[in-house]
């Protein structure tokens, strides 16, 4: 009973799969020995025969139709990602923050960023240190 | 193992070329005084001019053979750096040098950036920057805030006629009136104490 199961499976596989049969599995040499064997050992009842005879004619015809279901089975996007909406979702979350850690600059009164030289004061005092320097020398 | 203690930053540099890197911005900080650059640069630098300044006050043969290994242009150098800055130096224990963050460079370049400059140097930028603080306060009559009156001290305290010295500054930046010209008391949107 084993047997005849797996005769049976060996005998479908063809049927169902005709492209991975027919080159897979034809040419390699090892493959080719083992059909050979199972051809022999199918000399077995006559019902069987007629099990792997009525597959055997219709996988002719899907083999034939293959290379067109090739081009329509697969999911693709219908149209390209626009360049705003990929911008969208390449940036999002990625906003620049408001800046909060703000004081007055206790020399001029002017909004600096905390714990950073006021740049208006910064450049008036080195501007006049720098002259200062240049007039001992 | 990696990510393990880091002892010093690498700069994004070979061990030669961050060794350049650092003997050139020196090298400017003792010609000039102060130098601008970025924050981890200026950091990296601060250790290497105070080691520097270290070997200026040592005074030695050995110290001196070191300090001209380090600086660029030695010949210029070496007389400021063991006459001038050894002598401004000699009472203070370390803390030679102070970084302070500025604004970004540019627009487009958001790094951190600073400014390395000498203490007590000419172009000591928190010594004018507390004056002007002073100045403005006493031009709206106000009382000094306790970090203006600590950076006071910080900043006259081993410097030669410190206060004498402070004083002098004050004055001269006081006619610079930072504020703006309508930065009198009565513009002023805050108001005077007094």
């Amino acid at each position: 009973m084993a047997a005849l199961q797996q005769l049976r499976i060996a005998s479908f596989f063809p049927s169902l799969f005709p492209r991975i049969a027919s080159t897979s599995f034809q040419p390699s040499f090892r493959s080719t020995v083992l059909y050979a064997q199972h051809a022999q050992e199918s000399r077995l009842p006559s019902v069987t025969d007629l099990a792997i005879a009525i597959p055997a004619a219709i996988s002719q015809i899907p083999s034939l139709l293959g290379d067109i279901w090739e081009g329509i089975l697969r999911a693709v996007p219908k149209k390209k990602t626009s360049h705003m909406k990929k911008r969208h979702r390449l940036l999002a979350g990625k906003a620049l923050k408001d800046v909060t850690s703000l004081n007055k600059c206790p020399a001029c009164g002017g909004i600096k960023k905390m714990h950073t030289l006021c740049s208006n004061c910064m450049g008036r005092l080195g501007g006049m240190l720098e002259r200062d320097l240049k007039q001992k020398a | 193992m990696a990510g393990g203690l880091v002892k010093y930053r690498h700069l994004s540099r070979k061990s030669s070329h961050r060794q350049a890197l650092l003997r050139n911005l020196v090298t400017a900080l003792v010609q000039h005084e102060s130098v601008r650059t970025t924050w981890p640069k200026a950091k990296e630098t601060q250790r290497l001019a105070e080691k520097l300044i270290t070997l200026a006050k040592r005074n030695n043969e050995t110290s001196r053979r070191k300090a001209t290994g380090i600086l660029f242009t030695p010949h210029d150098l070496l007389p400021k750096l063991f006459g001038e800055l050894r002598l401004r130096y000699a009472s203070r224990p370390g803390g030679y040098t102070r970084v302070l963050r500025t604004e970004p460079k540019s627009r487009y370049d958001q790094g951190d950036s600073a400014i390395l400059e000498l203490v007590d140097g000419p172009k000591d930028l928190r010594f004018a920057m507390t004056a002007a603080t002073v100045a403005r306060d006493q031009r709206l009559g106000r009382s000094h805030n306790p970090i203006t009156l600590l950076n006071r001290q910080k900043v006259t305290r081993f410097r030669p006629g410190g206060q004498a010295a402070f004083d002098e500054m004050v004055k001269k930046v006081g006619a610079l009136r930072l504020g703006g010209k309508g930065a009198g008391p009565q513009n002023e949107g805050e108001a005077p104490a007094s």
